[in-house]
Order: C-alpha cells, then sequence, then structure tokens
C-alpha cells in the first residue's frame, strides 16, 4: 500500500508538471523559444491569488485573476523581449538570457513585494478522501481534476482548432504564414499568453496542495525543460507524459531517499536519461531545430 | 581603508570567475552553473585546512583540481548538447552540486558550513588584513590574466576560437571539438575553484547559500554584462557585480531590499544588454 500512495502522490504532482512540460514544449513547438521568464510568472502566480483572497475574493476568482495575469506578463515578455530578438533574428541563447533577465527582475519585484518567507493559500486541515489504504486530500484532488481537465482541454484546442492549426503552422513555416498575410506577431502573442496561463494554473494548484516561496521559479523551469525534451514536442502528449513521469520518480526518490534528495536525485535521473536520449522519447524538438551538438 | 581593500578583494575573486567563464563563451557555451564548481572550491580548501593542513599553495591546487574533476558533470553532457539545451544541463548540474553541499552534513557541515577557516598563510607569512589579502589576491589574479592570454593566444586557444565559430568547420579541420571542450570547461572550472578557495579563506566561514542558482546566475551576467571576448569585459562586468551593492549601499536601505534590488537592476540590465548590446559594455563577441 505504502507503494500505492506515493504513485498516487507522484501522479497527483505529475500532473501539475504535465501542465509545466506542456507550455514549455507549446513554446519550443511554435516560436523556438527557450523562455525561462516561465518560471518568475510560476512564483508569482501564487502572490496573486494570495492577494485576490486578501482583498476577499473567492478562490475560484482569485486563481482566474492570477492565471490572467500570469498570461498577461507572458505577453509582455514576448513584446518586450523576444520579439524585438526574434525580428533580429537573434539566437537561441540570446532568448535565453533575455529571459533569464525577466527571470531575476520580476522574481525579486515579488520578493520586494510579498517578502521571502514560504506562504500557503489553503489555512487549516484540508479534507482527506480514504479509499482503501489510500489517502487523497481535497487540495490534491483538486489540483489532479483541474490539471487533467486543462491538459485536455489545452491539447484538443492545439489539435482540433483552427487557431491551433495556425499556430502549429507558426511553428512549421513562420516565414510561409507571414507570406499568406496572417499576422505572425499575433499568434506568438497568443502563443507566449496560454504557456503562460498553462504555467500559472499549475503554480496556483501547487501552492494549494503544498504552499509556495520565492524559490520555486527555477525547479519548475527545469522541470518543464526536461519534460520538454523528454517527451518531444512532436505530438505535446509526450511532454505531458514526461511530466507525469517526473511527478511520480520525484515521489519514489523522495520516499527512498527522503524529501532533501528530490532534487538531486531527479536531476541525475533526468541527466542520464537526456544523454542518454537528447532527442527525447518521439524525437526532435520541432522546425529541423536541433539541441544535440555535432557527433 | 579596510572597507576598499575589503571591495577589492571581492572584486578581484569575482574578476578571475568572470574571466573563467570568458574562456567557456570564447568555446561558444553559456555555463550557468558556475557557483557549484565555486562551492566546490571552497569546500575543498575549508576541509584540507581543517584535516590535513598541507599547505597554502597547495590546498589551492586541490582546490581546482576537485573543481575541475567534477566539471566531467557539465563537459560529459556538452559533447551532447548545445545552445540552450546545454545552459539547462548546467543548471541541473548547478542543483545536484547544492543539494550534495545541502544534505551531506558529516562532510560539509550542511545548512550550518563550515566556521573558522584560516587565513591564507606563505611559509610565515599569514595574510589576516584585508589589504594583504588585496595583494596576494591581486597578485594571483594578475597571473591568471597572464595564463589566459597565453593559452587565448595558443594554438589551443585558435582552437577555441574555431569552434566558436563553426563546430562543424573545426571538426573537419581536424581539431578534436570534444575533447577542446572538456578541456576549457575543466580549466574554467579550476580558475572557479581556485576563487571559491580563495573567498573561503578571506570570509572563513561558507555555507551552501553561498553557492545557489541564483549566484551561478548572476555570476552568468557577469560575461554578458561586461561582455566576452576579451579580458576588459569580464572585468568590466565583475566591477558592475561588485558596483551595483556597494553604490546601494550609500541610500540607507535596509540589506534584504539592497539585495533584492541588486538582483532586478541586475536582471533589467541582461535585459537591455542583449537587446541593445549584444556584445556587452566592453566585450567583443556579440551574443545574438
Amino acid at each position: 500500500m505504502p507503494n500505492l500512495q506515493v504513485l498516487l502522490n507522484g501522479l497527483v504532482s505529475g500532473a501539475g508538471f504535465a501542465l509545466v512540460g506542456a507550455a514549455f514544449a507549446f513554446l519550443l513547438l511554435t516560436t523556438r523559444t527557450l523562455s525561462v521568464s516561465l518560471g518568475a510568472l510560476y512564483v508569482l502566480a501564487p502572490y496573486g491569488v494570495l492577494t485576490g483572497l486578501r482583498l476577499g475574493a473567492p478562490l475560484p476568482v482569485s486563481v482566474l485573476g492570477s492565471v490572467t495575469t500570469a498570461a498577461l506578463a507572458a505577453i509582455i515578455c514576448e513584446v518586450l523581449i523576444h520579439w524585438p530578438l526574434e525580428r533580429r533574428n537573434a539566437s537561441a541563447e540570446a532568448h535565453l538570457i533575455g529571459s533569464l533577465g525577466a527571470y531575476l527582475a520580476i522574481v525579486q519585484i515579488g520578493v520586494l513585494l510579498w517578502g521571502p518567507d514560504r506562504l500557503v493559500l489553503n489555512g487549516g486541515l484540508p479534507l482527506v478522501y480514504a479509499l482503501g489504504g489510500i489517502r487523497i486530500t481535497q487540495p490534491q484532488l483538486l489540483g489532479f481534476v483541474c490539471s487533467v481537465t486543462a491538459s485536455c482541454v489545452f491539447v484538443a484546442t492545439i489539435q482540433r482548432t483552427r487557431l491551433g492549426l495556425g499556430l502549429r503552422a507558426l511553428g512549421s513555416n513562420p516565414l510561409l504564414l507571414s507570406t499568406l498575410g496572417r499576422n505572425v506577431q499575433a499568434y506568438r502573442i497568443v502563443a507566449f499568453g496560454a504557456a503562460g496561463a498553462l504555467v500559472g494554473l499549475a503554480a496556483c494548484l501547487a501552492a494549494y496542495d503544498v504552499g509556495f516561496d520565492p524559490n520555486v521559479g527555477l525547479g519548475a523551469v527545469l522541470i518543464g525543460f526536461a519534460s520538454a525534451i523528454l517527451g518531444g514536442v512532436s505530438s505535446l502528449w509526450g511532454p505531458i507524459m514526461a511530466g507525469v513521469a517526473i511527478g511520480i520518480l520525484r515521489a519514489f526518490v523522495g520516499w527512498m531517499f527522503g524529501t532533501e534528495w528530490v532534487d538531486a536525485g531527479t536531476f541525475t535521473v533526468l541527466a542520464l536519461a537526456l544523454i542518454g536520449l537528447p532527442r527525447g522519447l518521439s524525437g526532435g524538438i520541432g522546425r529541423g531545430r536541433s539541441l544535440e551538438a555535432e557527433p | 581603508m579596510s572597507y576598499l581593500s575589503y571591495v577589492v578583494v571581492q572584486f578581484e575573486i569575482l574578476a578571475m570567475i568572470a574571466l573563467a567563464l570568458n574562456l567557456i563563451v570564447s568555446c561558444g557555451q553559456l555555463h550557468a552553473g558556475i557557483a557549484g564548481f565555486y562551492g566546490i572550491g571552497a569546500l575543498t580548501l575549508a576541509l584540507l585546512l581543517k584535516r590535513v593542513d598541507p599547505g597554502f599553495p597547495a590546498v589551492l591546487g586541490a582546490a581546482g583540481l576537485s573543481a575541475a574533476v567534477a566539471s566531467l558533470a557539465v563537459s560529459i553532457p556538452s559533447w551532447k548538447f548545445r545552445g540552450e539545451a546545454f545552459v539547462m544541463v548546467s543548471l541541473a548540474a548547478q542543483v545536484c552540486i547544492y543539494s550534495l553541499m545541502y544534505n551531506l552534513t558529516n562532510l560539509t557541515g550542511g545548512p550550518f558550513g563550515v566556521v573558522g577557516i584560516r587565513k591564507p598563510a606563505l611559509g610565515g607569512l599569514v595574510f589576516n588584513s584585508s589589504q594583504q589579502l588585496a595583494v596576494l589576491y591581486g597578485v594571483i589574479l594578475v597571473i591568471m590574466v597572464i595564463f589566459l592570454l597565453g593559452l587565448l593566444s595558443s594554438s589551443f586557444g585558435r582552437n577555441i576560437k574555431a569552434i566558436r565559430n563553426d563546430e562543424l568547420a573545426a571538426r573537419s579541420l581536424g581539431i578534436p571539438v570534444r575533447r577542446v571542450k572538456t578541456q576549457v570547461i575543466s580549466i574554467a572550472s579550476a580558475i572557479v575553484g581556485i576563487a571559491g578557495a580563495l573567498y573561503a579563506s578571506a570570509a572563513s566561514y561558507i555555507d551552501p547559500t553561498l553557492f545557489t542558482l541564483d549566484e551561478s546566475i548572476l555570476m552568468l551576467s557577469m560575461v554578458i554584462i561586461g561582455g566576452a571576448g576579451n579580458t576588459k569585459g569580464p572585468l568590466v562586468g565583475a566591477l558592475v557585480l561588485i558596483g551595483i551593492p556597494e553604490a546601494l549601499r550609500f541610500l540607507s536601505l535596509p540589506s534584504s531590499v539592497v539585495g533584492s534590488l541588486r538582483v532586478v537592476i541586475f536582471g533589467l540590465l541582461l535585459i537591455a544588454i542583449i537587446r541593445l548590446r549584444p556584445q556587452g559594455l566592453a566585450g567583443r563577441y556579440r551574443i545574438e
């Protein structure tokens, strides 16, 4: 039974990582951009919820407001940093450095506004549901249901709607899209907004379950990037499944070696996996782009 | 006088790190996990001086060697990855090193760190005051600058520049790309390890929070803001990194605010540099 409980805990946290992985993979697929600033939005979104709650707004309204703010912040990063770099055909490293700058500034502005301490959204003891010997708390259940629903809605939107087709075309051939009269920047703005919203939602759900502090951002970036690479971005299901797998891996590492070893254990296993599978399980990261060095 | 000497010592240590990062950037890589290797050097010195004490020069050598050996955790993945993937691998290595330093409490002291680290001593002379440390570290910095200038102007340096310009063409010319990358990362990590050891000896105390991911990113920022591809750029970057908090000190703000404000300014500077001046304030290579 302990194994099943650990598996369940891993599935719940993995469902959240799946959203983060999907966000990173989606941006890589559509805009070829690895934006570390998404990590800053992961840090800030729970503070938005907390502010909403303190102002007397109900939890769902606070979460919605915070997710919308995260989407807007991602769009601002695109407009101020990535689009100008894209216009001068800057390298992936330049995008990464610009977004690192945004990450540093946004997170520390958050620290100045709300302080560096760990906070919780869910005061008091949560409701616990038991099935046999397995227990799941109300925040865990809520987080799992919301994450799975959001993942399914997101993938369905990208795969089955006209907007999704346009976004995939952006990833496939932006020059042709532009030649055909489509507004490439508008598509990029939609892509960044969607990625920001996904990361914001994942952060709010995780914060409602286990609390939050300003140091969680780069960890989320690493997990999101690892999910995108391991899962590949030829299908969004790849990074989503990789995110779930990482959640389960972290749960078992924590159970076997102690929670203090979760980060070291996870990233060691991931580094080994990436060395073995540099093109990910489904291969490639879109538009003829490779992260592999010359053999 | 002692305050000025303290600032000079900090600058000299940061300048060593910036020069080491410049070497890696010269090879076309961005290393975002360098604080981990800085920590390994610092920890090696602290533990050796406490337990064995084979003499300060030998301990400095051991600090550099341990960081160079540990750097294989980053340089071997560099055979497979490039661009932002390599940056992320180096970040992951930093997370693992920090986690080991924090959790191996029997060896590293964990969150309590190592206290009472002895000051540098050569023969019978102990470098106790910050003025003495500034002179000693200045001499070491000059030796490192001469070494790196010699390295970059040698055939090895030309191989590094060739790899940066076109990795495939470099391979076609018979340059052993993987070996050169590994050597570059090892040499740079050794320099950073020595810088960490010098910091530990000057501060007399280290703990893992000095070697976090955020520190790594700030260190990388030095070569982006100052610029890479020459000696002047990294030195300017180090000057900016040390100058901003020192300038903020005169605003009479609480230290917690100064710490955050410093990072905010650095973040905004990174964005401004990458958008407006991709070669940094005084560098030669354009990151674009």
